[in-house]
């Protein structure tokens, strides 16, 4: 080792080989033991730096703010997410829509069963399509809430998760389409005038596991997680009433986000067919007081077992988009299993699973 | 228990454990996050509000982050850009550490007074001569001698090349060898 090396070894993080090489070289050379000791003699000298210690309110602060954080985040998160994942889109609308139902706590057991067995019948179906769509908020909307407007749809099979999203004026916002059998997933960004596409052929014996965990998760076990926001003082009711001309139980939660700058009253409301517990339509409002009550987002139908259309793996982009090929890697923890999407470094899309069942 | 239940049940417990994971993180981080930007900022409430605000944000972001090794620079690094951020924002202003140090400085429990007189000695002299360093000098050494971040930790925290990292807490070290060197001149003159 030469001295100039050994000189930048003396600022650690020089690895084994190299932690030993720099041994060596300062047994034999005078200057650089004396610039070692030196290095030595000023690390001890700031170890006596003092320390700024937070007032004993600030641990208990940062938790508690973590803690609201995470009872109004639900909304929120929407259009942080949307912007980043496409899925994410239709899963927050879907998610949202279900939510109060599956989860909230203080309820009488008839709303709650019914809502079980209707994401119990989503989950066991071949195949979903789903019909959805976020609001535009009044500009002087007094909730605050605010949805990425546009329609969206989706299909979930276990080989496949496609979503379009589309805005107002039907121009194509953000689609995506992952599927076992073609190794493909593409990713659609309007905002980017980017086509993402990337072949999962290196991963493909993965894919059939990963494909339908994803697609259950939007299907079951994410929608429920993502209904686990507590509501204690959620009241729930339960009617039955005539919709185009059929009976459906109407199951409503209405709840308070009383930790938002202003108290806000949120409501859901869920049809569900009493004969086949499927269910049929969900939609969200809130409403503070004094003001009118705001379609928040609205799953609009819910087809169950029906065959997956043609060109779904299309990307059917505007002209101007630019395709981009990307790569996809697989991540693992010790609880998830991901495959995610890059391109120079930023990620573009993740799919996450859970290890466990 | 039906699918749909358990799968409930499973969700249910993963938030709790998101939930006890981020509490264990920011009991492990939130104090060193302080000491830093109150070092960085030169101002204690300053810091107090920017370290809640760094934490809102791991809370908003934790489930993104994968891999414990990354962790701790990733906290330092989002507490260092909420500082930037808020630098941005409000223009940056200098308030001498002296003020932000207050009375925590004159912590004196050592042993015996001379032993404690002789720290404390040394701990104004090096948090003078460290209050001296530019800014991005002073980070690197920040980062590694007082929050014992490794150097390849704080490549991702600065996200600057590990040479550059090497090079400045070279400098940095040179430049207080240099300060320390003066202000021991000037005590002896005294």
């Amino acid at each position: 080792m030469r001295c100039d090396e050994a000189r930048e070894n003396l600022h650690g993080d020089a690895g084994r080989l190299g932690h030993a090489r720099l041994g060596l070289h300062l047994l034999r050379c005078r200057a650089c033991r004396a610039g070692a000791r030196e290095i030595r003699a000023l690390d001890s000298a700031l170890s006596a730096l003092p320390r700024f210690t937070p007032s004993a309110e600030l641990l208990p602060a940062v938790l508690a703010q973590a803690q609201a954080r995470r009872q109004t985040t639900e909304t929120q998160k929407e259009t942080r997410t949307m912007k980043r994942l496409a899925y994410a889109v239709a899963f927050l609308i879907i998610a949202g829509l279900l939510a109060g139902g599956l989860l909230t706590k203080a309820r009488p057991p008839d709303g709650r069963a019914l809502l079980i067995s209707a994401a119990e019948a989503m989950e066991e179906a071949k195949t979903i399509h789903v019909v959805f769509r976020g609001t535009e908020a009044a500009p002087d909307s007094p909730t605050g809430f605010r949805m990425m407007p546009g329609r969206g749809e989706m299909w979930l099979s276990d080989r496949t998760v496609a979503l379009r999203y589309v805005d107002s004026a039907g121009e194509l916002l953000l689609a995506s389409y992952l599927d076992c059998d073609t190794a493909l997933w593409w990713v659609y960004d309007r905002s980017k005038q980017s086509l993402y596409e990337a072949n999962l052929g290196a991963v493909r014996e993965r894919l059939p596991q990963i494909v339908a965990k994803v697609s259950r998760r939007f299907r079951g076990e994410q929608l429920v997680e993502m209904m686990t926001t507590e509501y204690p003082d959620a009241q729930e009711s339960v009617s039955t009433e005539r919709h185009e001309g059929r009976l459906v139980r109407v199951v409503t939660f209405v709840y308070t986000h009383s930790k938002q700058p202003r108290h806000i009253t949120a409501r859901r409301v869920f049809e569900v067919d009493p004969e086949t517990a499927r269910l049929i339509t969900a939609r969200r409002y809130a409403k503070v007081e004094g003001a009118p009550e705001e379609l928040i987002d609205s799953l609009d139908k819910v087809e169950y077992d029906v065959p997956m259309p043609p060109g779904l793996a299309e990307p059917r982009c505007p002209n101007d988009t630019q395709t981009i090929e990307t790569s996809v890697t697989l991540e693992e923890t010790s609880d998830t299993v991901s495959l995610v999407m890059q391109h120079n470094g930023v990620e573009l899309g993740r799919m996450d699973t859970a290890k466990a069942d | 228990m039906s699918t749909t239940a358990r799968d409930a049940a499973i969700a249910a417990k993963r938030l709790a454990r998101e939930k006890s994971s981020f509490d264990s993180l920011a009991r492990r981080f939130y104090a060193g996050v302080f000491n830093y930007l109150c070092w960085i900022s030169r101002d204690r409430g300053l810091a107090e509000d920017l370290t809640q605000e760094t934490f809102m944000q791991i809370w908003q972001h934790l489930p993104e982050v994968r891999g414990e090794r990354a962790l701790k620079a990733w906290v330092f690094r989002v507490a260092r850009n909420e500082y930037l951020q808020h630098r941005r924002r409000a223009g940056l202003e200098t308030v001498a550490l002296e003020d932000c140090v207050g009375s925590e400085a004159a912590d004196l429990t050592s042993p015996g007074p001379q032993l404690s007189l002789e720290r404390e000695g040394l701990r104004r002299a090096v948090r003078g001569a460290v209050d001296k360093l530019p800014d991005h000098y002073r980070e690197v050494i920040l980062l590694h001698n007082l929050e014992g971040l490794s150097l390849a930790e704080i490549v991702e925290v600065l996200e600057i090349p590990v040479g550059t990292v090497k090079s400045r807490r070279a400098k940095a070290l040179s430049m207080l060898r240099h300060l320390l060197q003066e202000e021991e001149v000037g005590n002896d003159a005294m």
